[in-house]
C-alpha cells in the first residue's frame, strides 16, 4: 500500500451499487494515494478524461484543505473517503475526526488583474464550489468509535459532481 | 513532473511536463523557484505539456512570479491547455 493510505476496501452494497472506501492519514502525502486508489474505479466506469480531471481536482482540493485546516499538527487522526458512482452522479464523502473545518465558509478569493494583488489562498475551494453540483458540510457530535482503529468521525463533507 | 531549463537571449526558459497536482508541485516547486528567482532575469514558462493542474500549481506560479517581480523580472506563461 502506498504511504498515506491506511486501508482500502471496495464492498458491494445493494443500495448504492459498488461503494469505495479508503482510510487516509492526515498528512499531505495522503493526497496522491487517494487519487491513485480511485483511478481503477473511474476506469471501471469508463468515465471520460475530462470528467476524471474534474473529479481529481475536487478530490485533491478537498483532501488537501481538510489536511491543512482540519487537524492539529502531529495528531494521529484520519480521513475516511467514500466514493460512489451511479446514474451520472459521483458522490464523494469525506469524514474525519479532526477539529471543525467548514469548507463552505471559506471566503471567495478576490478577483484580480495584477499578479501582485492576486490571492495566494482560497483558490482550491473556489474550484470545488464551481465544479460541484452540491457541496455540504456537517459537524456531528462525537459518537462512540466504530470500525477499524476506533474511528469516530465528527466532520463530514459531501460533494456531488455530475458526469456528462 | 519534469522540468527542463534553458536560456534564450538572457531569458530563462522553463518547460514543465506532467501533472501539476499536489504531489507534482511539492516535488518540484523548490527547483522551479530556485531556477527562476535568484537569476533575476525575465522568464518564460512553457505549460504545453502540463495536462492537469490543481490550485497548488496556480499558487506556485503566482508566488514565483511575485518573488521574481521583486527583483525586477517578469514571467510569461504560455501553452496552457483549456479544461477538457
Amino acid at each position: 500500500m502506498p504511504p498515506g493510505a491506511r486501508s482500502q476496501r471496495r464492498t458491494p452494497r445493494a443500495d448504492a451499487g459498488e461503494a469505495f472506501e479508503l482510510a487516509l492519514g492526515n498528512t499531505i502525502d495522503s493526497v496522491e494515494p487517494a487519487r491513485a486508489a480511485l483511478e481503477p474505479l473511474f476506469a471501471a466506469h469508463a468515465l471520460p478524461a475530462g470528467a476524471v480531471h474534474r473529479l481529481e481536482v475536487v478530490l485533491e482540493e478537498l483532501v488537501s484543505n481538510v489536511i491543512r485546516h482540519g487537524f492539529t499538527p502531529g495528531s494521529n487522526q484520519s480521513i475516511h473517503l467514500r466514493c460512489s458512482i451511479m446514474a451520472g452522479l459521483v458522490t464523494f464523502v469525506l469524514e474525519d475526526d479532526g477539529t471543525p473545518f467548514d469548507p463552505l465558509q471559506a471566503p471567495e478569493p478576490r478577483p484580480f488583474d495584477r499578479i501582485e494583488t492576486a490571492a495566494l489562498g482560497g483558490l482550491g475551494l473556489a474550484l470545488v464550489r464551481k465544479l460541484a453540483a452540491s457541496f455540504r458540510y456537517e459537524r456531528a457530535d462525537p459518537r462512540a468509535p466504530n470500525g477499524e482503529g476506533g474511528f469516530a468521525p465528527v466532520n463530514r463533507v459531501t460533494v456531488q459532481l455530475v458526469i456528462d | 513532473m519534469e522540468i527542463t531549463i534553458s536560456e534564450i537571449e538572457q531569458i530563462t526558459k522553463v518547460a514543465l511536463a506532467g501533472r501539476l497536482d499536489t504531489a507534482g508541485v511539492i516535488g518540484m516547486q523548490g527547483r522551479f523557484a530556485d531556477t527562476i528567482v535568484p537569476a533575476g532575469r525575465h522568464a518564460v514558462v512553457d505549460l504545453s505539456k502540463v495536462g492537469f493542474m490543481v490550485s497548488l500549481g496556480i499558487r506556485m506560479l503566482i508566488s514565483t512570479t511575485r518573488a521574481l517581480s521583486s527583483r525586477g523580472g517578469r514571467i510569461a506563461l504560455y501553452g496552457a491547455s483549456p479544461p477538457r
